[in-house]
Parts: C-alpha cells; structure tokens; sequence
C-alpha cells in the first residue's frame, strides 16, 4: 500500500476541504481516466483495492497510472476507551481529493474495457467518480 | 490549411461579476492581443465555439477573427494561446486569441496519430505514446491537421524518436530529436502484479482459516 517513506510530524490536524481541484483535473499519461466528482479522502487501502479491481478487470495488457498519493494520516483511538487524554495514534493514511482531481489513468486498452474497469474500481472509493477519456471538453 | 471564420463581439466590462454574466447569456470572455496590437476585449458565442473545436484541435486552428464593433467589422488572423475550462464541468471559461502575421512562420502544437497495428501489439506488448503532441514551426496555411507515424513495424522494446519523424514541405519540428515520441513496452512487467495479487489473495485465506480455527480451538479447550 501507498504511504510516505518519512514524514516531519506524525500526526495532522483533519483540516477542511473546500473548492475544486485546478492542479491533476486533466489526463497527462493516459487515452482514460476517473476522475473525481466530490470531496472527500481516499484511503490507502482504497487506493489499492480500486487498482486491484481495474487490473484484474483489464487482465493482461494496459498501462495504468495513480495520480493520487495518501500523503495525510489519520489516527484513531483504541475500542473502549474514554474521551481525553490526548490524540490517538496514527492509524493510516489517506488522499485528501477534491472535485476535478484525476485518480487514475489508463492506456492501451479498448475503451469498453477501461470503462468496465474504471467503473469497477469506482466502487471501491469514498468519492463519486466519472470516466473521462482523451478529446473531451 | 484553410482558415476559419470566427465572429466575435467587442465586450467593455471586466471582472468576475460580468464575466459570470456573460458566460449566462451563452457568451464566453476572450482577449486578442498580438507582438504589435494592444489587447482588446471580446465575446465569442459558446455554440460557435464548440463547432470550432470539431472542426480541429485547439493548438493548430488558424482563425479569422471578425470583430464587429459600432457597426464596423474588423477582421484579424489569430490562433488560440490558451483555453481555459472548468476542471469539473469542462464549461469554456476564457480564451486567448494570438494575433498572427500570415506571412511569419508560428509555432504550434499538432496531435499525433498513429496508423498501423504494432507488431509488438501482436506478441501482447503495450504500445504507449509518450508525446501525444509535437511543436513545430511553419507558415500559417501550411499548418498540418495531424502528424502520422505509421508503427506497424514497432516491436517491443522499440520506439521511435522525434528525429525518425518527417513532414513534407517546410515545417520544422522545435523538440530534440533524442525525444521519444512512441514506445512498446514488454508485456512482462504488467503480467507480475496479478500473481502477487493471488498470493495476497491466498495469504488472507490462510489468515482467514486461522481465524476461524482458533475459536474452535478455544472451545474444545
């Protein structure tokens, strides 16, 4: 699973997602690509279940790009255990994503493949996502 | 390449408010401005717009701009600088026009295509375009509408560079010729994810199997 190698403070601040994404919102490698439609944060885990999903849909064949990176912890306090006594321990990381972003990309492959894979895939995140391909405006 | 008439209307106010209003009525802000011009402030009708962008590409289309402006129309060459969209709704939000001397070269971006089935393709290789546009410079009508690079003889490994490529009359690629513009990537490389899948996929078996005896066993004790 996607997570940094290093980081200066384990532990962040949950912050707010507001606005849309002007940075990652075209494709750059691939013919196909899903894009992000909503806010939200897109877990490690997700992340790699939606590339498990799309590979294993597009079987052989195909280059596939992540354009998005869980750069963000979060942490979680243990089951039963009271309010207070400080901030809980790092538990994962996540993609804060906003709408626009492009999640992945994909080349070499039919179109209806892509579309299945990608639609696959997009069951398997927190966010509402769209197939784009290559020529739309 | 012919060039396209464009009809634009001179436009006075400026700033978010209007320009929102503006994009209401079916009309997209744009600027002209050119080496000798000063900038001036236009309105395009969105329906023109997009019958435009079906005809060609946005880096090569060689317009000419009719602004009409207190009864007078005034025609201008120009090619679009920049296009801006909505990330989210792909709406047109503002367009650049770049005013062109007919008889200077320019410098613009044209798509490339790709004809023939790959070799490589056969034997499962993944073709990838790494360049899927190529800047070149040449005289105004003689603006190509695509590059072509026939790769029916690409194996895999191979791959062809921006100095294998070459155009008819006088147009002049402007990227290093060691770019690489097409390559067929080995099908090996793709092929080894779904096997570690299927040994994740066993592993949390296994782990699932144990889960499940260690109660059972805890009951017999």
């Amino acid at each position: 699973m996607l997570s940094p190698k290093k980081v200066k403070f384990r532990k962040q601040q949950k912050g707010r997602m507001r606005g849309i994404s002007y940075r990652g919102c075209n494709l750059d490698h691939g013919e196909f690509g899903l894009q992000a439609v909503e806010c939200g944060t897109i877990s490690s885990k997700q992340i790699e279940a939606a590339r498990i999903a799309m590979t294993r849909h597009v079987k052989r064949g195909g280059k596939m790009w992540i354009r998005i990176f869980p750069d963000k912890p979060f942490t979680k306090k243990p089951a039963e255990v009271r309010m207070g006594k400080g901030k809980g321990s790092p538990e994962g990381w996540v993609a804060v994503v906003r709408p626009g972003r492009v999640l992945y990309e994909m080349e070499g492959v039919p179109r209806d493949l892509a579309k299945e894979g990608f639609r696959l895939a997009s069951h398997k995140l927190s966010v509402k996502t769209r197939f784009i391909e290559r020529g739309d405006l | 390449m012919e060039l396209i008439e464009l009809k634009t209307k001179i436009r006075t106010t400026t700033g978010n408010g209007p320009a929102r209003r503006l994009r209401m009525s079916g009309q997209i802000p744009a600027v002209v401005y050119g080496p000798k011009t000063e900038p001036v402030l236009l309105s395009v009708n969105k329906s023109d717009l997009e019958l435009l962008f079906k005809k060609g590409g946005i880096g090569q289309v060689v317009l000419n701009l009719v602004i009409q402006k207190n009864g007078e129309t005034l025609t201008m060459p120009a090619m679009i600088k920049e296009l801006q969209t909505h990330p989210v709704s792909r709406n047109f939000i503002h367009i650049d026009f770049y005013e062109i001397e007919m008889d200077q070269k320019i410098t613009a971006k044209i798509p490339i295509v790709t004809t023939g089935i790959a070799k490589g393709v056969e034997l499962g290789g993944v073709l990838q375009i790494i360049r899927r546009e190529l800047e070149v410079e040449c005289l105004p009508l003689e603006v190509p509408e695509s590059i072509e690079i026939d790769i029916s003889d690409l194996d895999i490994g191979d791959s062809i560079h921006v100095g294998k490529i070459s155009l008819e009359g006088e147009i002049e690629i402007l990227e290093d010729d060691n770019y690489t513009v097409v390559t067929m990537l080995s099908p090996k490389l793709e092929e080894e994810e779904p096997e570690e899948e299927e040994e994740e996929e066993i592993e949390g078996e296994e782990a699932e199997k144990e889960d499940g005896e260690t109660p059972e066993a805890g009951g017999e004790e």
